[in-house]
């Protein structure tokens, strides 16, 4: 029997052998068995099915840092909480937790494509969907990293939309597509008429309509149930961002900078508001105010029934994401690496804080966590300095 | 004229390096730092904007221009940039020209870059404040195009190692930065109605190109319009998902490269060939007077019963004044001023400044001769340059147009402010009047003949704020300036008829650049005078210019080159053209006044001071069977405008520890490039083995140090003096046994270099170039050495027809002195077939004469999986004498052979050859034949 490596060689491989495994253990992803559902959580994009990007929770500034999780690639969809754990998914292909406590990382799991939109929690599964593949949607249990389900919608960069038993997604390839969420099979596919029609906005539901977005300008109602059209609305140019549901009402900007209101229920225009410029990202909306950033860096709110201008706060660069309603507060992030605190009211400005990189992901709220997104790759975990 | 000087305006962004960089290289031009620009920085919210005084509403302008650029752009990139843009600006390209940001020439059609390593923008102006404002528009595409790649490759955690393809760079630039205009249209005219419209799956056939930039310019509104403007976005944006960019056009639009042409070819079609059935292709309608290379500005003259037509035009690669005589059914051109070889007519500016002909007989022109532009006057009747007008302060110089008189000469000029007025000289009193003192461009000016009013082309119409130019009239008895066109479009290049009735010019105000004309003397312009059409090209049509017989010249563009035409009878045909237009002139008065950065919209102005980064950063380890193992670094660093450059380069040799303070290898040195006298200095450590080239068996180890200065003074673009000092204190150990050699070397030398070479694809094909060195060195301590140095090298070039050439090389290269080293010699470079550096001597001289003609103009092979074309294969046959000796001549070696050379990329020359070696003072060929193989330049 040898008592040790004798030659370099061998002791060469048994480092090989050693890093192997650190680095399967590393790419591990295990959480605890149980996430309890909160009134905190935040587990789709916007918040919730009518992507509203409104939180109850108070987070008065001035905030500060607490910690920075390095996501080790680019993101550019929301992190998603529930009970202190943080999911998020990254370009470069990987579902990562970290806990919202103190920023560890809990484990990652490398996935095929990468993960563009934000991905939606269901209890302990995590369902996302990735760009540059066919299998692009996947339901992935949490406690052991493994697959429950995948479905070939084609390549998606949208973020899906988790509404009662069903999963709503949006694809490259022109289709809304409902997914059961227990077995991932097809309920139900839309693919409007119009050919090579790429959808990149996010859907979102007021339980009855489904609507979202064309890259042809078009804006789609589909009946939640039966996947039927309800009503197509056009317009005028790409829509990027993704539609908002407030009231009865669809909120939605345009490419070429229109943020339009349509009926929910039949998608005639209400309202029709010109910014100027271009509108990548998607509004939010609380107690009849519309809030939306534009590239030319102007966060605008409207009257949410008159599509009246309630006032403007220009940042310092492109507001390439959603703004955050929280308690009389908007929080709304700029390229110019800026987070800016808002009175809601009059769109004063409170309070400003400079990340990282570029922001170009929405902030969102966990208890009296802000989590907020930036380049290069970063998290930043917030909380008012009051409690501190 | 506008759309003429932006023909060749090429937005170049990238990869413009000449072949020919002057200072410390072997040969060379020079580019020459002729004027000392006091630099300040002007500090805006995005950009440090680097500028000299004398340019300073120019720069607050451009100031503007790039914050509006920038905010633009942010919004079409869904992009920010993450530091402050170093915007360089000149205020004419002769300054431009001088720019040490990159180390190569900068030809006449560039009109600004971008370069990323420091990610400086560097931007002339060339008088027209809408171009100008263009230009820095079409670099920012440049600078958010390659930081927002970056951007997606890093979010994607994929290898920065690739860029977008060039059509796409360079046509989004121009899509986002201009509108579609005539200069576009007549290029995709031609390209489509002559049949050389090159698909987008071919386009590496027509890389770099002005075609590809311009097709790239109509892709990107093909793809805006048929499948959405937000595609050109998310081209960028999905960039990282295939490492084929026709993969990423797949993904995008819906169509890979192949599929695109399809629906790409039939738009251009269904868009092109109906303007067959109203319009005509200059050839099919016109006479023909030139008909190869590139031609413009003709003007006509007649003595001594000749009719003859002068002209700027190039066809061997050289711009120079050509002459055809007109009585010739097929004329051959002649050439009147040879230019671009020599200091006198260093560089012509063929498609901005006419040439004009004076009553006597005086050709007046103008060229680049030094620092600025000059005006020469040429007699004809005598055939010689009778004066050259230099002015102090005038850099550029335009359009010079007589008096008809013959005594006075109206022109266009650019200032160090970069405005572009007009001025008259005054030959008798020497008096230089400026008639306009403004920002507006005033262009193009012709003297009536009868002398009263001159007529030219400006900006200064409200209309001029998108580029467009009208006419004027300049009334020389009221001092009054008067509209004598009035529109959107653009009129250019305005010219009398011989009897002062008619005035022609180009318009194109029906979609294509068209000659028109106007009557003068029937009343006021204002009052409703109609111009009419006088061609009707599908293409263009430049420099209308009379005859003295009705007949009418012009340049036109056919076949993707400049060519000269006539019509006969233009003043019947003004009569009986059908096609008119009548101005409205409702411009009270009002003119444009473009907006500028300046007070409290800029952070603020400071003194240029020197603002040092990053270069180059490298550490390196090697490992030789010989030399043992060496670590090491090296570092670079420059300023912003790369006038000053340091070199720092450390490593060490040792091959045990004991070694390691003692092989240190340590050098340090400062460029400095920003006056004309451009010198560096340095000092130096250096320990460790060596080899000696010059002799074989020398295998030693030298530890020596010291310092250096050299300097070289640019006599003109073409001529150098390069001097040297060297003090080195060497201590060499020969392994061969020999005791150890210490000394304390003075090197000193003195250079005089010459070159007006003109290159081809592989190598010089026209021109000389000619380099005489003498040198000294000796041991000023031990007086172990003392020898000096001969070398002269000189080569010429004799042009045969468009693409071949004879080039004759002759060496001697002397050390004569104690411990003088060996030169050597063999090998491709120089004696051909030989073994390289075979042949070594301390004295030795060669000669080489080889003929160079081209050989195969394209090879292609077409594999089932795709196909590659190789072009512009050269042939060669030459022959090789020398030899070398130290104290008794040996013999004379040679050789004799041929072979062929091929251009990959640009910058890398394939040669390979066969031949027999000849040995015997060149009187008995070795058996068998040589085969070589090389990478490099032909001599």
């Amino acid at each position: 029997m040898r008592s040790g490596l004798r030659s370099s060689h061998e002791r060469f491989l048994a480092s090989a052998v050693t890093l192997t495994f650190l680095i399967a253990g590393c790419s591990g992803l295990r959480i605890k068995n149980s996430m309890s559902p909160g009134s905190e959580d935040w587990v789709m994009y916007g918040g919730g099915p009518m992507r509203t990007n409104a939180s109850q929770t108070t987070v008065n500034p001035p905030l500060r840092a607490v910690w920075q999780y390095n996501a080790q690639g680019g993101v550019s969809g929301t992190p998603i909480v529930r009970d202190s754990v943080m999911v998020l998914g990254t370009l470069h292909g990987e579902i990562q937790a970290a806990d919202v406590g103190n920023g560890r990382r809990l484990g990652y799991k490398v996935v095929d494509g990468a993960v563009v939109g934000t991905p939606v929690l269901d209890g302990t599964r995590v369902i996302f969907a990735m760009s540059g593949l066919q299998e692009s949607v996947v339901a992935m249990d949490l406690r052991n990293g493994e697959r429950v389900w995948t479905y070939a919608a084609g390549p998606v960069e949208s973020a899906p939309l988790l509404y009662e038993n069903s999963v709503f997604v949006t694809s490259l390839q022109g289709s809304l597509i409902c997914i059961d969420k227990f077995k991932g099979e097809e309920v139900w596919k839309f693919t409007p008429e119009e050919e090579n029609e790429s959808i990149r906005s996010s859907p979102a539901t007021d339980g009855r309509v489904i609507v979202f977005g064309s890259d042809k300008g078009f804006v789609y109602g589909v009946d939640r149930a039966s996947g039927e059209v309800l009503w197509k609305t056009a317009a005028g140019a790409s829509v990027f961002a993704s539609p908002i549901i407030l009231d009865d009402q669809v909120i939605v900007g345009t490419i070429q900078g229109a943020l339009l209101a349509l009926d929910a229920a039949t998608g005639s225009q209400r309202w029709l508001y010109a910014t100027g410029s271009r509108i990548y990202s998607a509004a939010a909306g609380a107690h009849n105010a519309v809030y939306a950033g534009s590239a030319n860096g102007v966060l605008q709110a409207l009257d949410a029934r008159t599509g009246a201008l309630l006032w403007k706060f220009e940042a310092g660069s492109v507001i390439a994401s959603a703004p955050l309603v929280a308690s009389g507060l908007i929080y709304v992030g700029s390229l110019d690496k800026k987070l800016y605190a808002l009175d809601a009211a009059t769109g004063k400005e409170l309070w400003q804080f400079e990340a990282e990189g570029r922001i170009r992901v929405s902030p969102v709220l966990y208890g009296n966590y802000l989590l907020l997104t930036s380049e290069d790759r970063y998290v930043t975990a917030l909380r008012p300095e009051s409690i501190l | 004229m506008m759309v003429k000087r932006t023909l060749l305006v090429l937005v170049l962004s990238l990869g413009f390096a000449q072949l020919t960089v002057g200072q410390f290289y072997y040969f060379g031009r020079n580019k020459v730092q002729y004027t000392q620009f006091e630099w300040q920085v002007l500090k805006t919210e995005h950009f440090d904007i680097y500028f000299y005084p004398e340019m300073r509403e120019l720069a607050e302008r451009g100031a503007a221009f790039a914050e509006a650029a920038y905010a633009d752009l942010e919004q079409k990139f869904n992009h920010n940039i993450a530091s402050r843009v170093p915007l360089i600006f000149y205020s004419s390209h002769l300054h431009f020209q001088q720019t040490n940001v990159t180390p190569g020439f900068i030809p006449e059609g560039v009109g600004g870059f971008f370069e990323f390593l420091k990610g400086r923008v560097v931007i002339p102006s060339n008088g027209s404040t809408e171009q100008f404002a263009h230009v820095i528009r079409h670099e920012l595409v440049h600078v958010f195009t390659v930081s927002k790649i970056n951007r997606v490759l890093l979010d994607h955690r994929q290898a920065q190692d690739r860029m977008l393809p060039l059509w796409l760079t360079e046509g989004v630039a121009e899509f986002w930065s201009t509108k579609w205009d005539t200069q576009a249209e007549m290029v995709l005219r031609d390209a489509v109605l002559s049949n050389y419209i090159v698909p987008l799956s071919d386009m590496d056939r027509i890389y770099g190109t002005f075609l590809m930039y311009k097709q790239g310019q109509q892709i990107c509104e093909f793809i805006a319009e048929r499948y959405g403007p937000e595609k050109l976005l998310l081209l960028f944006e999905n960039f990282w998902k295939a490492q084929s960019f026709s993969d990423v056009m797949k993904v995008t639009i819906g169509k890979t490269y192949k599929e695109f042409d399809e629906d790409w070819m039939y738009y251009l079609k269904k868009r092109y060939y109906p303007l067959m059935s109203d319009t005509d292709l200059p050839s099919g309608v016109t006479r023909n007077i030139v008909k190869e290379g590139f031609n413009s500005k003709p003007v006509y003259f007649s003595h001594d019963g000749r009719k003859e037509l002068y002209y700027i035009g190039n066809y061997t690669g050289y711009t120079s004044v050509y002459r055809v005589n007109l009585d010739e059914k097929d004329p051959d051109p002649e050439v009147v001023i040879k230019g671009e070889t020599s200091d006198e007519f260093e560089a012509f500016h063929p498609f901005q400044s006419k040439l004009a002909i004076s009553v006597n007989g005086i050709l007046a022109f103008v060229t680049k001769s030094g620092e600025n532009d000059v005006l020469h006057l040429f007699d004809i009747p005598k055939n010689k340059l009778s004066e050259t007008i230099r002015f102090k302060s005038l850099v550029v110089v335009g359009s010079p147009s007589w008096s008809p008189d013959g005594n006075r000469i109206v022109f266009s000029s650019i200032d160090k402010s970069g405005n572009n007025d007009l001025f008259v000289l005054d030959l008798q009193t020497r008096d230089l009047i400026k008639l306009t003192n403004d920002f507006y461009d005033d262009r193009d000016p012709a003297w009536s003949p009868d002398g009263a009013t001159i007529a030219f082309s400006s900006d200064r119409t409200p209309f001029g704020s998108t580029g467009s130019y009208n006419l004027f009239l300049y009334h020389f008895n009221e001092n009054r300036i008067e509209y004598l066109t009035y529109g959107p479009e653009s009129y250019l290049s305005p010219a009398w008829s011989r009897d002062g009735t008619t005035i022609a010019f180009t318009s194109d105000i029906d979609g294509a650049q068209n000659v028109w004309m106007i009557p003068y003397g029937t009343g006021s312009f204002e009052d409703g005078q109609a111009m009419r059409k006088i061609t009707s090209f599908s293409t263009a049509a430049f420099d209308p210019a009379f005859g003295d017989d009705g007949e009418l010249y012009f340049a036109s563009f056919e076949e993707f080159s400049f060519q000269l035409k006539s019509i006969k009878n233009a003043l019947e045909r003004f009569d009986s053209s059908a096609v008119m237009k009548t101005f409205t002139f409702d411009h009270d008065g009002k003119r444009w006044v473009p907006p500028a950065l300046e007070g409290e919209s800029v952070i603020g102005k400071f003194d240029y001071l020197g603002d040092y980064q990053l270069d180059i950063a490298q550490s390196q380890i090697s490992v030789d069977p010989i030399f043992g193992t060496s670590g090491g670094a090296a570092l670079a660093m420059s300023d912003v405008l790369g006038n000053d450059l340091y070199y720092f380069l450390i490593y060490n040799t040792a091959q045990q520890t004991s070694d390691l303070l003692e092989s240190f290898n340590i050098a340090m040195s400062r460029i400095s490039l920003g006056k004309r006298t451009n010198y560096a200095y340095g000092i130096f450590h250096f320990s460790g083995n060596r080899y000696d080239l010059g002799d074989p068996d020398l295998f030693y180890h030298e530890k020596s140090f010291g310092g250096y200065f050299a300097l070289s003074y640019p006599l003109s673009k073409f001529r150098r003096l390069e001097g040297n000092v060297t003090l080195s204190n060497s201590d060499k150990d020969v392994y061969s046994g020999d005791l150890p050699r210490r000394a304390l070397l003075v090197s000193n030398s003195l250079s005089f270099v010459w070159d007006n070479s003109l290159w081809g694809p592989t190598g010089p094909l026209d021109g000389n170039r000619l380099k005489l060195t003498l040198a000294y060195t000796s041991d000023v301590q031990y007086s172990n050495v003392s020898y000096f140095t001969v070398i002269a090298d000189y080569r010429s070039y004799l042009r045969l027809g468009k693409r071949g050439a004879f080039a004759s090389r002759f060496n001697l290269w002397m050390n004569e002195g104690q411990e003088a080293r060996r030169f050597f010699m063999g090998g491709s470079w120089d004696l051909r077939g030989w073994q390289r550096w075979s042949i070594r001597g301390q004295k030795l001289w060669v000669t080489s004469h080889e003929l160079r003609f081209p050989f195969i103009d394209q090879l292609g092979v077409r594999f089932p999986f795709g196909g590659i074309a190789f072009g512009s294969i050269r042939g060669a046959v030459f022959a090789d004498f020398g030899g070398a000796w130290d104290r008794k001549y040996r013999e004379t070696l040679g050789s004799l052979g041929t072979g062929v050379r091929m251009n990959f990329g640009g910058f890398l020359v394939l040669r390979y050859d066969i031949g027999k070696r000849i040995e015997n003072n060149f009187s008995k060929l070795q058996k068998g034949i040589f085969h070589q193989f090389f990478f490099g330049w032909d001599f």
